[in-house]
């Protein structure tokens, strides 16, 4: 059985998969996913050609815009939400206008500091993509 | 220099011996180490004194790919992770695998060998195997995953609800 097998070659097996067999991997067992969370680590990462962050009065907005420019995505983390909703478009054409502020912000808002869940997000992302560009709109880095 | 006609005797964890010519354990970095380095006596290289638990039919099987690749190319060229595939496996080693899927234990074959080729430090046949098996994976559930790997869930719900959501954040 697997158990047996030593973690250089369970690695070796994983260099084989995408990304979407690793995620399911990764709810095996705790140990696939320690092993799975290295491989990520170590993985090619896909290129995408830019990553948006966006503050906007719902929270903060991602968009990632891939090489494949069919495969463009949208994630949003919401301020007041515990949860964040992803996915919330994908597609050709994504109008970043859309996800900018409606209102002009002229001042500094309680969410404007980044929050560590963005980070915590950004981190994933960055395991899986290498950007071409990144670009910051109202967020704040202090 | 490697002399083809020369035999080595393997002595399984089983106690059974197997004498091969070395033109077959060349190509195992283990027994070319043991031989070379460990100056056993008479080229007989016992597999279990050295940690190596492999028994006869695992052997056997390791034996049966060594003597279709004698020839291979040493040493095992490396790829670039560009120019790793689990598709490119030769027509050969798939029917040898496919063999082994006609038994009952069809899985714990695969992991032997897979064992055994790490252990014995073969390149090739571990680089076979760790592919049948990423094939053998790739595209399934977690259900059929944990019963391909044969692996119990040891995380409680809520850690499993947490990862799921998780990775939903990076779904491609």
């Amino acid at each position: 059985m697997l158990l047996r097998i030593p973690d250089d070659c369970v690695l070796d097996i994983l260099s084989y998969l995408e990304f979407s067999d690793l995620d399911e991997l990764s709810c095996v067992s705790r140990r696939m996913r320690d092993l799975v969370e290295y491989q990520l680590s170590r993985t090619e990462k896909k290129q995408a050609r830019q990553l948006r962050i966006v503050e906007n009065e719902i929270g903060h907005a991602f968009l990632l815009f891939h090489a494949a420019r069919d495969l463009n995505f949208v994630y949003i983390i919401e301020n007041l939400e515990s949860s964040f909703t992803k996915y919330i478009e994908t597609g050709a054409l994504i109008l970043f206008q859309k996800f900018l502020p409606h209102h002009k912000m002229t001042q500094t808002t309680l969410y404007q500091q980044i929050p560590l869940r963005l980070i915590e997000r950004l981190e994933q992302l960055l395991y899986r993509y290498s950007f071409a560009g990144l670009y910051l709109k109202n967020v704040r880095i202090t | 220099r490697i002399y083809p006609l020369m035999r080595v005797t393997l002595t399984t964890s089983d106690g059974a011996s197997v004498t091969v010519s070395r033109q077959l354990t060349k190509h195992s970095g283990f027994i070319e180490k043991a031989i070379t380095d460990m100056a056993v006596d008479d080229n007989a290289v016992p597999l279990s004194a050295v940690a190596v638990d492999v028994d006869d039919a695992t052997l056997k099987l390791v034996i049966e790919w060594l003597t279709e690749h004698r020839d291979d190319a040493l040493p095992y060229p490396e790829k670039t992770d560009e120019e790793r595939r689990a598709d490119d496996i030769p027509a050969w080693d798939q029917a040898f695998v496919q063999k082994w899927d006609t038994k009952e234990d069809q899985q714990q074959t695969l992991y032997a060998v897979i064992t055994a080729a790490d252990k014995l430090d073969i390149k090739g046949l571990l680089d076979m195997t760790c592919k049948t098996l990423a094939n053998k994976i790739n595209g399934k559930t977690v259900e059929e995953m944990r019963e391909i790997l044969q692996l119990e869930c040891d995380f409680t719900e809520e850690e499993l609800a947490e990862i799921r959501k998780e990775n939903a954040w990076c779904e491609n």
